[in-house]
């Protein structure tokens, strides 16, 4: 296996690994910003 | 009983408050001379941490290890001995010195204390009643742990100057965080759990400087800047607790 | 982070990095497996580097708080939100602590035969640890009066300061290190390639600390919001 071959597999894991923590990431941030509004509107009635 | 302990500071707002510190130090003596719980819990739980080290550490006794230079040395020597030591007296301060503020709380004085006098009376006090007890506990521990395990003092200036810092040190981290852990539920296993990490630091200091009792140097500066270290820890830690300890205190 | 623009920046940012650690930056001279080793700090540096920016952050707003207590205007939202983010600072720092702690074991193995060697640097990192899970314990203990925990976790930070000073600047003076110290300290020994990763790397944390920071505030308002619509509930049925 040639070396660039290799660096390619090497990112490749860390990449999988951050995109999966970074889009978990977003539908926290989703989640919590959907309940926060809710919570502001409760306060309003 | 707390109506009789206090009786001594009725009336005292237009004192001082080192007046006030000192007569919160008297009753704390007092106190302690008839139950003797803070000495006492100290002491057992110091003399037998010591008899378990002791007993652990006997099969090392003789014992020669190489060095990184290839020298053959003793495999417990004197910083050795010397570092578990302060490891005891940390363990005996937390078994101990969390006892002068529970039972302010347990009893109910807290509040009556709060009437009498300002929060950095009572620190200052405190303070100076654990350091006290803790000085006592060591001065009692120290020649029977040499005994026992036949630790050498080394340079004798430099071990009471250890000594001396190293305690006072240990019983300003132990003080304040005995405030703070008085003020929770669960007293007991909070105390240990949260002063120890702030005592490692100290401890790494302490061995530093312990190491220094066994190296002979002929420049005092050798000398003076571990205990610097110390001295400095603990005069930060005194500093900053004096300042903030009403938001301990008071509600 | 009130935009979506600087988080897909952070994305974008996060995947430069991990691409560049292995594709742009040259394997370093002295580090081993041919230089290989050295990539672990592109995420080991900014890791350990937040770990005690993490801390200075959470004193502040400690400060931030108890200065509020003592004032005379005191706003409850104003003390509740510098409380939260001195809590969700502290958290962060022992999340990068725990990754700092974990990469540099990694590394250590690897470049020093060992995971772990008592170096100076590695005892104080655990020691942080230490602290940071402390600071933890103590919230805890404090269930029922957010404003006590709020005072006294505050209290404990500020104190905790002096044992976290005396890490980063006395303990590995006073320890014989073994760390790289000087080649990140000096700019002029970084080859370009590695500050084309570094520096992109630095500005990533940043944003993800940042942006973690505000998720955990959140999160500590609305289970705060459900605790108090809980006892007004309970009020209500008595």
């Amino acid at each position: 296996m040639n070396a660039h071959l290799t660096a390619l597999l090497v990112t490749a894991v860390p990449l999988i690994v951050w995109l999966g923590i970074y889009f978990y990431l977003v539908r926290i941030d989703k989640a919590v910003r959907r309940l926060l509004r809710d919570e502001s509107q409760e306060e309003q009635l | 009983m707390g109506r009789v302990r206090y009786s001594c500071c009725n009336g005292m707002n237009d004192q001082t408050w080192i007046q006030q510190a000192l007569a919160l130090f008297r009753k704390d003596i007092l106190a302690e001379t008839r139950t003797r719980v803070a000495f006492g819990a100290m002491g057992v739980f110091s003399f037998a941490s010591l008899l378990l080290i002791a007993l652990a550490m006997v099969g090392l006794k003789g014992v020669l290890i190489q060095n990184s230079s290839g020298q053959a040395v003793p495999a417990w020597n004197n910083s050795g001995k010397m570092s578990l030591l302060w490891v005891l007296l940390c363990f005996a301060a937390f078994a101990g010195l969390s006892h002068s503020f529970v039972y302010e709380e347990e009893t109910g004085t807290a509040s009556t204390l709060k009437l009498h006098m300002g929060p950095q009376a009572v620190y200052a006090g405190k303070l100076l009643f654990n350091t006290t007890v803790l000085l006592a506990v060591s001065l009692v521990i120290t020649p029977m742990y040499m005994v026992m395990t036949g630790m050498d003092a080394g340079t004798l200036p430099m071990f009471f100057a250890v000594m001396l810092s190293g305690t006072a040190s240990l019983s300003a981290v132990a003080t304040v965080v005995a405030a703070l852990a008085a003020r929770a539920r669960s007293t007991g296993a909070l105390f240990g759990a949260v002063g120890l990490p702030m005592l490692t630091v100290l401890l790494v200091l302490i061995m530093n400087a312990a190491r220094q009792c066994y190296i002979r140097s002929e420049s005092a500066v050798q000398y003076l800047r571990p205990l610097t270290g110390i001295v400095c820890f603990g005069v930060l830690i005194v500093t900053l607790s004096a300042m903030l300890f009403h938001y301990i205190w008071e509600d | 982070m009130g935009s979506s623009a600087l988080k897909g920046t952070l994305g974008f940012l996060m995947v430069y990095v991990i691409y560049g650690a292995f594709n742009i930056a040259h394997g370093a001279i002295g580090f081993a497996e041919k230089g290989i080793a050295a990539r672990i700090i592109f995420f080991h540096v900014p890791c350990a580097v937040y770990s005690s920016v993490a801390y200075m952050v959470a004193t502040w707003y400690a400060v931030k708080h108890l200065w509020l207590l003592g004032g005379t205007n005191k706003s409850n939202t104003a003390l509740e939100d510098s409380d939260y983010k001195s809590a969700a600072a502290m958290e962060l720092g022992f999340l990068f602590c725990i990754l700092a702690t974990i990469t540099g074991s990694i590394f250590a193995g690897v470049q020093w035969g060992s995971f772990w060697n008592w170096d100076p640097r590695e005892t104080s990192i655990v020691i942080m640890l230490l602290l940071y899970a402390s600071y933890h314990l103590l919230r805890t203990a404090f269930t029922t009066d957010p404003a006590k925990r709020a005072r006294l976790s505050a209290v404990y930070a500020i104190i905790a300061v002096i044992p976290s000073i005396y890490l980063i600047w006395v303990v590995p003076r006073v320890l014989h290190t073994m760390h790289p110290t000087t080649t990140l300290s000096n700019p002029a020994d970084t080859s370009l390639s590695y500050k084309l990763v570094l520096y992109p790397s630095f500005l990533a944390f940043t944003l993800l600390f940042i942006w973690l920071m505000q998720l955990r505030v959140s999160t500590m308002k609305l289970i705060e919001a459900r605790r108090k619509r809980r006892l007004h509930a309970m009020e209500a049925q008595r």
